[in-house]
């Protein structure tokens, strides 16, 4: 009895664990039950017709591949080989003497730097019939491994201290370090012998940089420091890395290799000074190349393709010589000097440690980002205007010289082979409002090649400009085009289209709208931005003589003169015809009280950025940081003059070819949901919530290509833009689409249009250049093909989400001008391209979350620009950060990303009920409607009509966790009951047994 | 202690061992500015009832152990819970939802609490001697 006892208190025990166990698991995995069911290849809806068949699933958006397993392989296979194509077409050659490239065949090779050291991803989805490669190993297969001599990435890299992780070529990760690795080079040394006497034609030597969401590369070094003290640029090289350079230099000196190639892995701008002190040959900007490129690579360093890739951004001489680097990441990010009152007077939106309401930043340098500094004080520095030359912010000290601060402009990249470009025509359209430039470009050189045309354009600075503070920078990208395969001696005529729009500039202050400039207009065509200008500066008449870094080509320009300010053209919304005005005041630290002077070109000395200002947060910033405001608005509609629950017969599929504007037909689709249920719309679930009844299924969502389940991963954002071919683009787009499609994904949160504002953002693998127009092209066309898959593209993150540097909740001043004219316009090609969905920044502009922002999310977004689409939150609200639920939806937020709480939808609509709020019910029918119309533009409604019917299933493993935890709950009572009972039993026994024994 | 049966020396272990994760976690939760009350109660109060169970020889304290099973499981699920913004800053290798000082600390909890457990479940299997059971 006594053994039974101990046994069920024992086996309860035991399942007291399971049940609590088992419990944890429920609550965890039911709320990540989307991701979980991807990964398993689960779906929890089926799609039924009538008589219980599963309905076929090819309607609404076919694809090309079909939609068995073999589909799938198919469109992996040809993802791949695109990959391998934007590895080759990415490669920016920077520098090639003493024909160092291509690698002769036959030579021999030895590899240096950890960064050559890499990882590779090998996919899981396409692990059966497809293998990825390290670098090393494509070397080998394409040099043959008996040429390559490997050693230092086999026996010392993976060994030596600090070694972990992945390298260079591939996704990498790992940022916020604050040191470079890099093997000792005494230890390297070590290793000598084996390219003494062999593999020592040619030294490849790999550096590379990382970054990751949340962590932006430090501007310095930690510990690492320069021979006077001074801490060492991150993006300079390592001290272990210059010690490397500098011994595989002395090797070549002495006669062991005839010559060296620098390859820079990932998208991080490091400093190229290294590549003339050293006497490096040849140098490929290589990028991110995901789990294939690095095949297309090494088809470049081996001369099977030549190089065509240009750079989207600058290689500056000094990687903080541009103004925006100040206020920029780790190292210029700032608290309120008052913090504690802030947090003391926001206890409601305090998140604990006030990370994120105490920050913030200034984007002092306006519009003067990237090569618009560079060229722009190059030229004043040409023309003698705005003390330009003055020393503030040289990297040398002395006055500021172009040359000192430049190693590669913007555009830049050279060929094996060379080329001409002629100017033929320049013909403007009123009926498009651009122009047509057109350019012949002939190969003159000895091998195949492809060239790029890039068109730049130079508008008026006058007195206007100057007294309404309107910047212009000296070149902007207008368009660009790519040739074909153009053999020796062949031409081909391209065409590049500029619209009229990029001509003009936002003017905050005097006319509050967009305006055409009084003055000389030019448009150039030129190698790289530089170029461009030089081109630009001919046609003014200005030589090297005036100090020009060399001279231009003024029959590579075309100009016309404007006789008077236009404010007209574009005070309408060229895509909707609505008024175009001032929207972001409350963006400009001036708005708040406190006097700051931006960054103008007409003051280069007295207005660059060089000391932060440490800001006390006003009365006005204070208040308005809270972001809680929402007020039932006077002439808000009635709650009950909107029907919720009737009963109409429709389903969402009805709505297929409905136009947005049908307000009748959408009306009364939107009458069937009851309040509660478009609520729920409103939280995202990695998935659409689901209401069968009206033949809303779930959808699934997911985090941009690396991160989708089943997907491959891909060459980074800049990587594949540094092709500058939009046919990639296009085909990179409607192959993550259709990859998305098979996959059972509706919409990816795709990395687009945040601006590689200063070298140093996390996450500059995701956004496509420094350059706004550029990404407006790039991402028009990377958007209009995956909306045409049926995978709906939401671009992230909107707007002046630049750096990961407390982020969540960053406080940061920008002006109109530049808000509109680059870190807005970044994503708007997006929308032009058809875009359907956004996701929204997690900082704020001026005081306001952008998420909360009207301004940003409907009237710009919507009213100018026309989006029909949805637009969701980053995804933060897991941890009930940031709740502004009605203040989210009132400014044109429609669903919370990973809200798999349903925290704000319920928000929503206890406000919508407790308070009778019409308007809230009025904006919630109008989140849904953006929602479902953006569902009706994804492959998720394929297979459904009027007539087939939606069923929910339970995913075998819910099933299975839910019994585990049901049986062990009550194993538990019943071991326990058990065991009191036994217990019980046996003491009666003992009771009895010791009565009998006191009678005896 | 020497003359106590194995159940009792099991769970008084389990009692120290449950009195030590209570200390760990207040100081963890100090350091990174995180806390969850319920959490510590567990902890404390399986910690009692270990030590009333190996202390105690009659009555219902023969339960106490299987209640220590039962508060330190719930704890360990409950902050398994809590700490997933730690695992997903980890998993994802970025620093986005809440680290708390990083991945270790969570899993020497964990393992702690896990051993605890397994102290007091093999407590339970034991026969701790006396007048009843």
């Amino acid at each position: 009895m006594k053994k039974k006892t101990i046994v069920f208190r024992g086996l309860a025990a035991v399942m007291a664990f399971v049940l609590m166990a088992s419990a944890s698991a429920i609550t965890l995995t039911f709320q990540y039950a989307a991701l979980i069911n991807r990964a398993l290849g689960v779906t929890t809806t089926k799609t039924l017709n009538p008589d219980g068949t599963e309905a076929e699933n090819t309607i609404y958006w076919p694809n090309d591949y079909g939609y068995d397993a073999d589909a799938l392989v198919d469109v992996y296979r040809d993802a791949a080989a695109t990959n391998v194509e934007i590895g080759q077409e990415g490669a920016v050659l920077l520098k090639n003497e003493n024909s160092a490239l291509p690698i002769a065949e036959g030579s021999g090779i030895t590899l240096f730097g950890y960064a050559a050291y890499s990882s590779k991803i090998q996919d899981s989805s396409t692990a059966s019939y497809m293998s990825t490669k390290t670098f090393d190993q494509a070397m080998q297969d394409e040099f043959g491994a008996e040429n390559v001599n490997d050693v230092l990435l086999t026996d010392y890299y993976p060994n030596m201290e600090g070694a972990g992780g992945g390298g260079g070529f591939m996704m990498m990760s790992g940022g916020g370090v604050k040191s470079i690795t890099e093997g000792e080079i005494s230890e390297v040394k070590q290793y000598a012998d084996t390219w003494s006497s062999a593999n020592n034609d040619v030294a490849v030597v790999v550096f590379g940089r990382t970054g990751s969401e949340g962590n932006d590369v430090w501007q310095y070094a930690e510990t690492d420091t320069y021979e006077d003290g001074s801490p060492r640029r991150m993006l300079d090289l390592s001290t272990n890395e210059e010690a490397l350079i500098s011994y595989v230099s002395d090797q070549k000196a002495a006669g062991v290799f005839k010559s060296i190639v620098a390859i820079i892995a990932g998208d991080y701008d490091v400093e190229m000074g290294f590549l003339e002190e050293y006497d490096v040959d040849g140098c490929v900007y290589a990028g991110n190349l995901g789990s294939y490129g690095v095949e297309g690579l090494v088809k470049v360093l081996s001369g099977k393709v030549s190089p065509s890739g240009r750079l989207v951004d600058t290689l500056a001489a000094n990687s903080v010589s541009a103004p925006a680097t100040l206020y920029a990441g780790h190292e210029g990010t700032q608290k309120w000097t008052n913090y504690e009152e802030v947090d003391a007077r926001n206890p409601l939106v305090n998140d604990g440690d006030g990370n994120n309401i105490n920050w913030y930043n200034i984007y002092a340098e306006g519009i003067y980002v990237g090569y618009k500094y560079y060229e722009t004080r190059y030229e004043d520095t040409v023309m003698g205007n705005y003390s330009a030359d003055s020393t503030v912010g040289s990297s040398t000290g002395s006055a500021w010289n172009y040359a000192d601060e430049m190693c590669y402009p913007f555009g830049y990249g050279l060929s094996y082979t060379t080329f001409q470009q002629k100017l033929d025509s320049v013909e403007y359209s009123a009926a498009d409002d651009s122009y047509t430039v057109s350019v012949t470009v002939t190969n003159t050189g000895s091998v195949a090649g492809k060239e790029v045309v890039q068109v730049y354009a130079q508008t008026p600075y006058g007195d206007y400009e100057k007294a309404n503070l309107v910047e212009k920078a000296s070149v902007n990208l207008m368009g660009f085009a790519k040739t074909g395969t153009l053999n020796p001696g062949a031409s081909e005529t391209v065409t590049v289209s500029v619209p009229r729009y990029f001509l003009a500039s936002y003017d905050t202050y005097g006319a509050a709208g967009y305006i055409l400039s009084a003055g000389d207009y030019y448009l150039a065509i030129g190698s790289d931005c530089h170029d461009a200008l030089n081109n630009i500066l001919a046609a003014k008449g200005y030589t090297t003589a005036d100090g020009m870094t060399a001279e231009g080509d003024s029959s590579k320009i075309y100009t016309w003169a404007q006789d008077a300010l236009d404010t007209e053209s574009y005070r309408l919304s060229p895509y909707t015809g609505y008024e175009v005005t001032n929207q972001f005041e409350d963006g400009d630290l001036n708005y708040y009280g406190v006097e700051f002077t931006y960054l103008t070109r007409q003051d280069w000395e007295g207005t660059y950025p060089t000391e932060l200002l440490a800001i006390t947060a006003t009365d006005a910033i204070i208040d308005t940081l809270s972001n809680y405001y929402y007020e039932t608005p006077e002439d808000a509609p009635a709650y009950d003059s909107f029907t919720q629950g009737a009963d109409n017969g429709m389903v969402l599929t009805d709505l297929v070819g409905v136009d947005f504007d049908d307000d009748e037909t959408w009306n009364k689709f939107l009458d069937q949901f009851t309040v509660e249920e478009l609520c729920n719309l409103m939280s995202d679930n990695i998935s659409q919530q689901v209401v069968t009844r009206l033949g809303v299924v779930g959808g699934e969502r997911c985090d941009d290509d690396k991160r989708s389940g089943g997907s491959i991963t891909w060459n980074s954002h800049p990587t594949t833009s540094r092709t500058w071919n939009l046919d990639l683009v296009s085909d990179r787009g409607t192959l993550a689409g259709i990859t998305a499609q098979l996959n059972g994904q509706d919409e990816i949160w795709w990395g687009a249009g945040n601006m590689h504002r200063t070298p140093f953002g996390g996450r500059h693998d995701q956004y496509y250049s420094e350059d706004a127009n550029f990404d407006y092209v790039i991402g028009y066309a990377e958007a209009a093909a995956m909306q045409a898959t049926g995978a709906n593209i939401c671009v992230k993150h909107f707007c002046t989400n630049d750096q990961e540097t407390e982020r969540t909740g960053l406080t940061t001043f920008i002006t109109e001008q530049p808000l509109r004219e680059i870190y807005a316009r970044a994503f708007e090609g997006s929308f032009a391209g058809g875009a359907m969905g956004t996701m929204n920044a997690l900082n704020r502009i001026g005081t306001k979350l952008a998420k909360n922002s009207y301004a940003l999310n409907t009237i710009v977004l919507r009213n100018e620009w026309g989006f029909e689409g949805h637009v969701t939150s980053d995804g933060y609200v897991t941890l009930n950060y940031f709740q502004n639920a009605c203040e989210e939806l009132t400014a044109g937020m429609d669903y919370s990303c990973i809200d798999s709480n349903g925290v704000t939808g319920s928000l929503v609509y206890k406000a919508i009920e407790e308070n009778k709020d019409g308007y809230l019910l009025q904006c919630i029918r109008l989140a849904a409607k953006r929602n479902l119309n953006a569902m009706l533009s994804t492959a998720r409604i394929n297979g459904q009509s009027g007539d087939t019917i939606i069923k929910t299933v339970v995913p075998g493993w819910q099933l299975a966790l839910m019994a585990v935890s049901a049986v062990s709950g009550v194993l538990f009572v019943t071991f326990t009951v058990l065991s009191v009972v036994s217990r019980r039993k046996q003491k009666t026994t003992v009771s009895v047994e010791e009565v009998k024994s006191d009678e005896k | 202690m020497k003359n106590k049966p194995m159940s009792a020396k099991l769970s008084l272990c389990a009692a120290a061992l449950s009195a030590v994760i209570a200390v760990f976690f207040l100081i963890y939760g100090l350091v990174n500015t995180y806390f969850d009350i319920v959490i510590l109660l567990a902890d404390l109060a399986a910690a009692v009832l270990f030590w009333l169970y190996g202390t105690k020889e009659s009555g219902w304290s023969e339960y106490m152990g299987l209640g220590g099973v039962v508060l330190l499981s719930y704890s360990l699920g409950l902050f398994f819970l809590n700490s997933y913004t730690v695992w997903a800053d980890w998993y994802g290798n970025f620093d986005m939802y809440g680290s708390r000082g990083g991945i270790t600390p969570v899993i020497i909890q964990m393992v702690l609490l896990f051993a605890a457990i397994l102290l007091g479940i093999i407590s339970c299997f034991q026969d701790k001697g006396g007048k009843a059971a």
